[in-house]
This record gives C-alpha cells, sequence and structure tokens, in this order.
C-alpha cells in the first residue's frame, strides 16, 4: 500500500513557487489517475494538477487555497483508505523537503560578478555563513542557472549554493568571442575566485558537465567532489542532432519538437517554457553566440574521457535512463568515478524531472566534505 | 532584466535602433526634447515624452521635429524610406489618419509592388490610438482595422512593455511599412523589459494564459481587460485560455485555429467599433477554418458602433468592460 505525495509541480524553467488556487477535490474523496486535483498559479498562467497513476483517497491537504510554496513542496497526500492516519502522519513527517526553519522560503538572490569583461549573473541561495563547503551549479547548452531551481530549493537549506548563467546564457552577457568548454571553466574558475570561494562542490549538466570536468582536472584542489549530470564531450556523436535542430529552431513549434527531445515527459514542455525559450534566443547575441558553440562541439571528438584519477575518485555520475541525446552507455567512458547512477524513467534533464537526483546529489557530497 | 514602462520600452527601442544603424531617423511633431535639446523643447520629447533625450543623443539631424502637417511627415517618411533611409514617423493620434492616407495606402503600402521589388520603403509610422483619457471622438478612436485592411502594411499592437520594445525593433529592422499601434492609457504600464536588444517576430501570437473551458482573444490594452473577466470566471469554476495575437497583419492564424479548437468555445475582445473589424476577421476565420472544433457561436466583445463619446459616463460605457466579456465568457460556456 503505497502513499503517494502531491507537491507543488514545474511548469517552467523558470517557477519557483505556486501559489494554490484551489483545491477540486475534498479529504477524503477518491481519485483516480488524471483526476484533477488543484488548480496552482504561476507568475505566468494557472494550471490543474493531476493524479498520476495509480490513485487512491486524498486524505491531507497541507496547503490551503491562497497560501505560496515552493517547487518540490508538499502540498497534500494520496493514499489507499486502509493506509492508517499514523502512516500518513509518519510520511508527512519524514518528507524530505527542506526549507527555512521559520517556514519562509528565502528565495535565491540574483548578483552579477564581472570577469574578463563580461557580466556573469549568478543565484545565490542558503547560509552567508556555513561551515558547509557551497555547492556550484553549471548549466548546459541554451539553459540557464534557473533550470536548477529544484536542486537550489533542495539543497540551500543545508550549504550555500551558486549557480552560474554562463556567458552568453540566462541574464549573463550575451555575445562570448570565444564560447569553448576550456574558456567557460577560465570564467567560472574566476566567478568563484571573486565570490571568495577556495573549495566547492561541483556540479554541471550536458555541456556544462564538460565545462565542470575540465573545471576540476585543471583546479584539484578547488574541486571537492564532481558531479556529472548527462555531461557532454565524452563522444562525439550527439543524439537526434539535438545542438544542430536547436540552433535552427527559432519558432514556437520547431522549438517545442526539439525541446521535448530533452525530457522522458513531453508534458514538461509547456507553452511558457517554450515562450521563454523563444525569448531568451531572440536577444541579440545569444544566436552567434549559441552557433560558435555548436560549431565548437560538432568540431571536436569526444574529449574528456580522461579524468585525473584524483578527480575521478572524487566523482558521481548520473545519467537519466531515457537520455535521448547521449545514452547512458557513455557513462562507460569514465573509468574509475566513485559513483555512477541512471535514474529510471527520465530523459536527459533528470535534475528537472526526478526528486530522485537531489536525494542522489544530497547523499554524495555529505560523503565528500 | 529590468521593470520598465511602456513608455521607456518604446523609448529603449528608438535609442537602440539609432546607436545600431545611423540610417534611423526620427520625424513628428514636437518630438524634440529632453536632455540636450533647447530652452522650452527640453519639456517636449512628443505629446507623450516618449522621444524624450533622443535629441540629445542624436542631434537634429536625425530626430527631425516637424510642423502641423501629416501629409507632410508621413510623406516626407515615406520618401526617405524609399531612398535609403529607416524613418520611424510619429503621426500623433491615429485619428489624424484621414489628413495622411494617400500618403500610406497609395504611397508607401505600394511601391515595393508597383516598382517589382526594386523599391523597399522600411517605413514605421508610431501612432497612439484608444478610449480612456476623456480625449473626445476625434482623439480617441482605434482605428489599425483601416491599416490591417491594406496589403502591403503590417501592423503590430503591442499589450505590454515586452511586447513593445520587441516588435518595435522588428518593425525598425523591417524592410516594409509597419503601423505600430501604442494604446495612449498604457504608457504608465511595467513590466518586465530586457536591457539588452531583442526582437519578437511578427505573426507570432502568444498563449498568456491556458484553460480547458474557453479561449478568449483579445487585442492591445484589452488584454488587460480580459484577464480580469477571466479571473472573475474563475470563481464561477470556467477556465479560459488567453491568446495575444501581438500582431494583427500577419495575423497568427494557425495559433488561434489551435486555440479555438482546444475548447470550442471562443470570445474576442477588441477595442474597435464591430462593423468590419480585427474581431469580425478573426471570428470568420475560425468559422471558416474551426467549424468542425466549435462547441458555441464565436462571441464578440467590442465597442459600440458610435463615436467615442465625451461624457465621462459614457465613454467608461462605450468601452468593452470586464463585466461584459465575463458575461460573454459564461454565454459561451453555457451554451
Amino acid at each position: 500500500m503505497t502513499v503517494k505525495a502531491i507537491t507543488v509541480p514545474r511548469w517552467g524553467m523558470s517557477m519557483s513557487e505556486g501559489k494554490i488556487a484551489g483545491w477540486l477535490v475534498a479529504v477524503g474523496a477518491e481519485v483516480a489517475a488524471g483526476d484533477e486535483l488543484v488548480e496552482i498559479e504561476t507568475t505566468k498562467l494557472t494550471g490543474v494538477y493531476e493524479a498520476h497513476e495509480g490513485g487512491g483517497q486524498l486524505r491531507r491537504i497541507l496547503a490551503e487555497e491562497g497560501t505560496v510554496r515552493p517547487v518540490g513542496a508538499l502540498i497534500g497526500v494520496i493514499a489507499d483508505a486502509a493506509v492508517p492516519d499514523a502512516e500518513i502522519d509518519a510520511f508527512i513527517a519524514s518528507y524530505v523537503f527542506d526549507e527555512d526553519e521559520d517556514g519562509a522560503s528565502a528565495g535565491p538572490k540574483e548578483e552579477r560578478v564581472e570577469v574578463d569583461g563580461y557580466q556573469v549573473n549568478v543565484l545565490r541561495a542558503g547560509p552567508a555563513e556555513s561551515e558547509e563547503l557551497p555547492l556550484v551549479l553549471v548549466h548546459g547548452f541554451g539553459g540557464n542557472a534557473d533550470n536548477w531551481a529544484m536542486t537550489v530549493a533542495a539543497m540551500s537549506p543545508a550549504r550555500p549554493v551558486i549557480a552560474i548563467d554562463l556567458p552568453g546564457h540566462g541574464k549573463s552577457t550575451k555575445l562570448v568571442s570565444d564560447p569553448r568548454p576550456e574558456t567557460y571553466a577560465k570564467i567560472v574558475a574566476r566567478v568563484l575566485k571573486a565570490l571568495g570561494v577556495s573549495r566547492c562542490h561541483v556540479a554541471g549538466h550536458s555541456y556544462g558537465g564538460l565545462v565542470c570536468a575540465i573545471l576540476a582536472a585543471g583546479n584539484p584542489d578547488l574541486v571537492a567532489s564532481l558531479t556529472l549530470v548527462d555531461p557532454a564531450g565524452l563522444d562525439a556523436a550527439i543524439g537526434e542532432d539535438y545542438v544542430g535542430r536547436f540552433v535552427g529552431a527559432n519558432d514556437r513549434r520547431t522549438l517545442k519538437d526539439v525541446m521535448g527531445l530533452l525530457f522522458e515527459d513531453t508534458r514538461l514542455v509547456s507553452r511558457s517554457m517554450v515562450d521563454d525559450m523563444l525569448n531568451y534566443r531572440r536577444i541579440e547575441g545569444v544566436q552567434a553566440t549559441l552557433e560558435k558553440i555548436a560549431a565548437d562541439l560538432s568540431a571536436r571528438a569526444g574529449t574528456f574521457g580522461t579524468l585525473p584519477a584524483g578527480v575521478a575518485g572524487r566523482t558521481l555520475v548520473v545519467w537519466g535512463e531515457k537520455d535521448k541525446i547521449f545514452p547512458p552507455g557513455h557513462m562507460e567512458r569514465i573509468p574509475g568515478a566513485a559513483e555512477k547512477h541512471v535514474v529510471a524513467g527520465v530523459g536527459h534533464m533528470p535534475h528537472v524531472e526526478s526528486p530522485d537526483f537531489n536525494r542522489l546529489l544530497g547523499d554524495f557530497i555529505a560523503r565528500h566534505a | 532584466m529590468a521593470r520598465k514602462t511602456y513608455r521607456e520600452a518604446i523609448n529603449q527601442a528608438l535609442d537602440q535602433e539609432m546607436a545600431r544603424d545611423d540610417r534611423v531617423i526620427l520625424i513628428g511633431e514636437d518630438i524634440a526634447g529632453g536632455t540636450g535639446a533647447s530652452g522650452a523643447q527640453d519639456a517636449w520629447g512628443g505629446v507623450m515624452g516618449v522621444t524624450k533625450g533622443l535629441i540629445g543623443k542624436y542631434g537634429p539631424e536625425r530626430v527631425l521635429d516637424t510642423p502641423i502637417s501629416e501629409l507632410a511627415l508621413v510623406g516626407a517618411g515615406a520618401g526617405a524610406a524609399a531612398t535609403g533611409l529607416r524613418p520611424v514617423v510619429e503621426l500623433m493620434f491615429n485619428d489624424f489618419l484621414g489628413v495622411c492616407l494617400d500618403q500610406l495606402m497609395n504611397q508607401a503600402a505600394k511601391f515595393r509592388y508597383m516598382f517589382g521589388g526594386r523599391v523597399r520603403a522600411p517605413l514605421v509610422v508610431r501612432t497612439q490610438y484608444g478610449a480612456g483619457l476623456r480625449a473626445a471622438a476625434q482623439h480617441s478612436q482605434t482605428l489599425y482595422s483601416i491599416f490591417a485592411h491594406i496589403p502591403g502594411l503590417k501592423v503590430a499592437v503591442p499589450s505590454n512593455p515586452y511586447d513593445a520594445k520587441g516588435l518595435l525593433m522588428s518593425a525598425i529592422r523591417d524592410d516594409d511599412p509597419v503601423i505600430f499601434m501604442e494604446h495612449k492609457a498604457m504608457y504608465d504600464d511595467i513590466g518586465e523589459v530586457p536591457d539588452e536588444a531583442y526582437t519578437v517576430p511578427f505573426g507570432e501570437g502568444r498563449v498568456l494564459q491556458e484553460g480547458k473551458d474557453v479561449t478568449v482573444i483579445a487585442i492591445g490594452r484589452m488584454l488587460q481587460t480580459a484577464e480580469k473577466a477571466i479571473q472573475a470566471a474563475r470563481a464561477d469554476g470556467i477556465r479560459c485560455s488567453l491568446v495575444d495575437p501581438r500582431t494583427i497583419s500577419p495575423l497568427d492564424e494557425g495559433l488561434i485555429l489551435e486555440m479555438a479548437a482546444e475548447t470550442g468555445r471562443v470570445v474576442i475582445v477588441d477595442e474597435a467599433n464591430p462593423r468590419c473589424g480585427v474581431a469580425a476577421d478573426i471570428a470568420s476565420l475560425i468559422c471558416e477554418q474551426a467549424f468542425g472544433d466549435l462547441q458555441a457561436p464565436v462571441v464578440k466583445v467590442t465597442a459600440p458602433h458610435t463615436p467615442v463619446p465625451f461624457a465621462p459616463v459614457l465613454e467608461d460605457a462605450y468601452l468593452p468592460s470586464a463585466e461584459r466579456i465575463a458575461a460573454a465568457i459564461k454565454q459561451v460556456r453555457a451554451y
């Protein structure tokens, strides 16, 4: 008999919280998969959260109408009628979603750091003073710091978290003269120096994984642990010609199809997510930078198969089982990695599609303090 | 990203395009003003202050303050466009269209066609429309349908600061004449607008909200009123989608048909008079091409077929209200 969580879903890259607009079923009601449970409002849209497979009875409502809760927060519980109340209480008590003790979620703060002539936007969350090493997050090609919203929310209660917009992306300077992974690794190192970070955990997704691997290889003292999430650079082949199609897509329909390649559950590619991406793509400098990155990627064969042994021993590799861009088989090309995990049922974005990712990351960096 | 007013967004688009391309010039009545202008001029910058500060940056050779002659200034713009510049002409109120229609309809809109493609007219005419400011019948009309009726003119109707900047940048870079419609009651509206240059392409509408019961399509300032109506309808358990076409010529027919088909129930909101207007045009598109998807007759909510009244209570009654839109939403839902 399973107990299922209802959490604030993530309907767009920039969604960090949702307002409970209204529950559509009452506590005690039986719900089946696909039933509409709760309406949730974001700054962009109002959506309806539907029950997943299985269904059961709506046992608890933990966020009343009008309250605002961060993405990932527990707002309700579904279970069979036979599950005793004590078990529901235990489930709620043990539900892992940390936020500040006073219940307020202190959202990430933006900060600009000037490095090599670029304004680099960083999102900072978590305690200003902490015994714990900071966690640094680097997004992939065409992404931005917001891609890590769920990881930032899950990790920042325990430690400082710094999510970087690589130049050419997010809110950083858009036009980059020489956008290669080596350039970006240097930029990230300089940003961290400017922020006074001398040692940290580093996690990179896709192209950002390649950047972080180069960063770690060149700065072994800076990097306490390295987490690579479906990283690029292990093989010259890029599935579905993703990079080329992404760079070529400049209308809503084409872009929606291309972005669908990132996820196993393509319903995550909402209209507002596509609109945000189109808006970003149309800012001056973005297209030129993305085209240069794409050209560089296609010119190099898989290159970072040789993490120095010292770094590999502190490296976690996480891969989405259904990744259509880089198949999990690429993992074999990182010999000596301390841990490797495949997250079942998700695509190229395990950190967006599955809460399991945050658990793997949290456990790993706790072991490598 | 910074928060800017509709006015600042338009000013920044003009500024960035003038900095980027020295063929971009401004022509209009009282448009010189702000820092760098002399004496009393300093206070101007257009009747709504939209062009403030640009003469100081780009000088009187690129910011041309003209006498009160729409025929002359729009004609000069069309000629300048045909001979290599990219003028942005300010027609203070769209109601003055009558005294410069030939320059637009028979000249700028026809150059490319009649000269076999050898002449382009990259002209932008910025103009104010709309009621609500007690400006009476000759300064309050919503006339974009007249422009959209003419082949060879493109028509943008930005409903928020973000689109205002991006659509104006697209308009200035476009090689054909564009009519850029600014609602006079929206200049102080605030929204997120990137500092960087960016474009919003023509012919691409936007979905502001998604809901499964009714599709509301609104134009320009009516998006705001429609949002209030949709909020009210939610209290009755009706969930609406909201669509902003953003440009009415070209029109994003694909998006309109897609969103009409999703719910089968459509309300179109337009501040213009109802006869031969954009709302009627969109309704006919849906009836011709999505008839099989419809669950209810398409309903239009527009101003009545009258001049804009000067009496404040009548002017308020003239404008489509959230109450009227909410009633239309309920009507198509209940059909």
